[in-house]
Formats: structure tokens, sequence, C-alpha cells
């Protein structure tokens, strides 16, 4: 039963500025860009190949200036930017 | 009205080799090295005039400076300590009532203009800043904007101080050489092979020939060499810090005494009132060494917390990588965020109404307002549907692809509520096929 499970959380496609250290400096969040304040973590993550939908992505969790907690990632295989919380 | 800025700038010169001799117990009489911090290939980062006397200078391999001076000693650069004595050197400005710039550990701006009421004038700023590093050696130079202020601190003597007019200042430039100017050392000897040697060399030059020869850096350097300095000063907001420090009576370097001892401090430090409406980001273990030297660790939490052992649990595998006993530790808080406003869990899984005490773990509130949620949710689901009330699963809450820390799964209301009876099957997260209708 129960097709109400639902996915939270889906990440976006996203706008990332990135500096000289390959690391996000900004990025638009929800219609606006805001300046990233400080990178927390970076990982990589290399999942699921065997399904529809692999993982390829790296991630850098970062707070931004107006004190937003954001989780971006570099999807590897899709080549783009996705932003979630 | 807005008076004209004096930009001040303070300067100690070689200001970490200084640091890391006085820790180090070592006189700099004598040749004295500063060496990167590199394993590999450590170079030179600074040098007494003895040394230099040898023909040892910064920039130079470590080993060949050896080779220069075989009596030279050679100082590991510290870099906790240095950076704990500029953050000192700082502070002991921003006491003054100074909007401080921190250029490079040991040199600073501010502007002085600000100041003049409190301390009587230009002058009585210089003498208030110079007393207050009496015997530290520090210059300082005053000008109308940055770069004429470091030039200034530069000639001035030890222990004074040397203030340029705004009229006087490409003057005062013309005579000096191109060194003084922030360019890479190709750059520079390519000028002297142009044979500019001062800075009214160049300032001289028309300045659509510096650009077709240099481009835009060309025409920066023509400007500072002009003594015109657009870049405005970017004081940092003075915070207060919030740290502590325990000293052992003998060096410890038992990591279980060492993770009680952050425990402690790290207890300390959520009393502290900065703590009641904020959240440390990171957090940063300083430790003095018994052998004389300091080592840190910074690590970054995943969510701005409290909580004593997530401080601990941060801190805990750095510990291992302790190069020797401790003496003295000291932990802080940094970059602290509001206490998230994070959505806690409203029923338990018997149904229980939990009420949150604003703390990071929710407590167990009792029957009170057990019955208005649930003829809530009753109300909800029969005016709006089975769909419409929902919950939030976790799943995989460790996992490091956010969208599988949880689902939403639908919430039934009474006494046979177990909603952990929706047992979603992670793997199913994993492939994607949440959301399609797979779960058991």
């Amino acid at each position: 039963m129960s097709s109400a499970v639902r996915r939270i959380n889906e990440p976006v496609p996203a706008q990332v500025w990135l500096g000289d250290d390959g690391r996000p400096t900004q990025v638009t969040w929800r219609g606006r860009p805001e300046r990233v304040e400080c990178v927390l973590d970076t990982w990589y993550v290399d999942d699921a190949w065997w399904a529809e939908r692999p993982v390829r992505r790296i991630y850098h969790e970062v707070q931004l200036d107006s004190g937003v907690r954001l989780v971006l990632s570099w999807d590897l295989v899709a080549k783009r930017w996705l932003a979630q919380r | 009205m807005e008076t004209a800025p004096v930009i001040a700038c303070c300067w100690l010169p070689g200001f970490a080799l200084r640091i890391v001799a006085h820790g180090a117990g070592v006189d700099l009489a004598g040749p004295v090295a500063l060496a990167s911090e590199a394993a590999a290939h450590p170079v030179v980062l600074d040098c007494t005039e003895a040394a230099r006397a040898h023909g040892v200078a910064p920039g130079m391999l470590v080993s060949h400076a050896m080779g220069c001076c075989s009596a030279l000693e050679v100082l590991g650069c510290d870099v906790p300590r240095v950076e704990q004595a500029a953050e000192r050197f700082v502070v002991r400005l921003e006491a003054m009532g100074a909007a401080v710039q921190l250029v490079e550990p040991g040199r600073v701006y501010f502007d002085a203009a600000p100041l003049e009421l409190l301390y009587g004038g230009l002058v009585g700023v210089f003498e208030r800043v110079l007393g207050a590093f009496r015997g530290g050696d520090v210059r300082l130079g005053a000008g109308p904007n940055p770069f004429v202020s470091w030039v200034g601190a530069r000639h001035a003597a030890p222990g004074g101080w040397l203030r340029v007019e705004p009229g006087e200042a490409r003057r005062m430039l013309a005579r000096m050489p191109i060194d003084l100017l922030p360019a890479g050392p190709d750059l520079v000897q390519l000028l002297r092979a142009l044979g500019l040697a001062t800075l009214g060399d160049i300032a001289a030059l028309e300045a659509h020939h510096v650009a077709d020869r240099f481009g835009a850096e060309g025409l920066v350097l023509r400007n500072l060499a002009r003594g015109d300095d657009p870049t405005p000063l970017e004081p940092r907001v003075p915070i207060e810090p919030v740290s502590d420090a325990l000293a052992f009576p003998e060096p410890v370097a038992n990591e279980q005494t060492l993770e009680s001892g952050v425990e402690l401090l790290a207890q300390r430090l959520v009393q502290h009132p900065r703590c009641v409406l904020h959240a440390p980001r990171s957090v940063v273990l300083t430790c003095v060494l018994a052998t004389g030297g300091s080592w840190q660790a910074r690590r970054a939490l995943r969510t701005p917390t409290l909580d004593v052992q997530k401080h601990v649990l941060a801190i805990r595998p750095s510990l291992a990588d302790l190069p020797g006993p401790v003496e003295r530790m000291e932990f802080a808080f940094e970059q602290f965020a509001l206490r998230e406003a994070r959505q806690r869990t409203l029923l338990d899984a018997g149904g229980s109404l939990l009420t949150g005490d604003g703390g990071d773990e929710g407590a167990t509130g009792g029957g009170l307002g057990d019955e208005r949620v649930r003829r809530g949710m009753r109300h909800v689901l029969e005016t709006v549907g089975e769909e419409a009330l929902l919950q939030v699963l976790e799943v995989e809450p460790w996992s490091r692809v956010p969208e599988r820390h949880a689902v939403l799964v639908p919430r039934r209301v009474g006494a046979e509520d177990a909603s952990t009876d929706a047992e979603v099957d992670s793997a199913a997260v994993a492939r994607g096929d949440v959301g399609r209708g797979v779960w058991r």
C-alpha cells in the first residue's frame, strides 16, 4: 500500500559560484544570490551505482551570510549543482 | 563635520620570529631563522640580522641556509602561538577604541582620526598606542591611506612614529626603493632591469605607457608610487572570545585525561551568556606542549549545538595526533549561529505528546495536551483525507546523502497508533523507489 510515502528534502538545481580553491563562494537560494560565509564540511558520495538513479556527488555543507545552512552538491552524473537543506 | 581619515599602520618587524623565539627561549642576537611548516622542503620565512650577515635570506631553502651559516639556529613556525599573539596585538588596540584591520601578524591598520578627541589630538593617540607596546620595538606610521602609512611605519624609528601629511606623500615616496610596492619579485626585477629604481621613477611614467607595458597591475602600482591608494580599511568587528583554559600541574599525555579536560572546559563554556541564544558551529582546542611548542585542532560541528558530548566527540579523534604531553589546554567556541529552531518530535512512538524544553532533547510532558492534539489530528483526517496527516520518519539519519535521512509517511491516530510499524525499506530509499509505492 501507501503511495503516500514521500521523499523530503530532495535536492533542487542551484546556481553556484566557486572560488579559486574550487569551493562555493556564492549561491542562488530561493531566487536570491547569497554569499557563502564558510564551508563547514566537504565529502564525496559514490553510491547506488546499480540503481536507475546512481548518486555520484561532491557535497559541500555551507553556512550562508544570512545564517542559513545548506548542502550544495556537484552531481557528477548530471553535471549540475544541487542544493538542499 | 566629518574629518579626513588618518590611517595609522602599527607594525612590529619580525613579529612571528620574535614570538616563536620568545616561546623557545632563543636569543635573537645570534643567527636565527624561522622555517615554514612544509615537511619536505621548508624555506626560511624570516631571519635575524646576524643570519643575514652570513647570506641567509627569506625564501631560501633551509638546507641552503644551513650551508651559508653552520651556526644557524632554525625554529619551526609555531602557527597557533603566532596567531594567538597576533590576536593579543589587535585586542590591545581595540581596547583603546580603535577599529582595527589585521593585515598580517604584527601589522595592522586603523583610522586614528576618531580617537583624536579621546586622547587629546593625533600625537596623543600615537603616544598612547606606542605606550601600549612599550619595549616591543613597535613602529607607527600615519598617512592619508594604507600604503603611505605602511611606508611611514617602515621608516619610523623603533618605538617611534612618523606622520606623512597628504600633500607630502608623493615627495616622501619619490626617494623610496621599488621593493616597497606590493609586487612579486619577478616584476620588481623587471622594473629594475628597465632602470626604474625608485617609486619616483614609476610615478613619473605616463599612465598609458604603464598600461601598455604592465596592464591594470602596472596602473595600480603607479598610483601607489604617486601616494594614491584607494583601498578602504576593512576593520574587523571585535568579538568577545568564548574560551576557557586549563593548566595541568604536570604535563599530561593520557588521552582520557585530556578528554576529561575538554569536557570540563566545554561544560564551563556552555554557561557563557553568548550561549543563551547562540550555539557554536566549530570548536578549537589549543594545547601548549611540555616541549615548548603548541598544537591546535579546529573541528566543524554538523549542526550548531550546546551538547557537550558532541563537542568532545568532535575533538576526540584529534587527540591521538598530539605530538607530546600537554601543559595547558584552551578550548574555544567559534562561528556562532542562532540556536536552530529545529522542528522537534511532537508525539512519541506510543502517541504521547512530547513537550520540548528548548534544549537539544525533548522531554516527555505527560498527558496534558494529548487529547487535544489527538482530536485535532482526527479532525484533519476526517475533513481533508487520510493522506493529509503525515509524519517525518527517520530512515537513515546517518547517511551522507541528505535526502535519505527521512521520509514522510501517513500518520494514524488512536490507541493502535504505532507509526513505527511503517517500516520503510531503506534500500528502497537508496534506490529512489520511495514515493513510487515500494515499502513493506
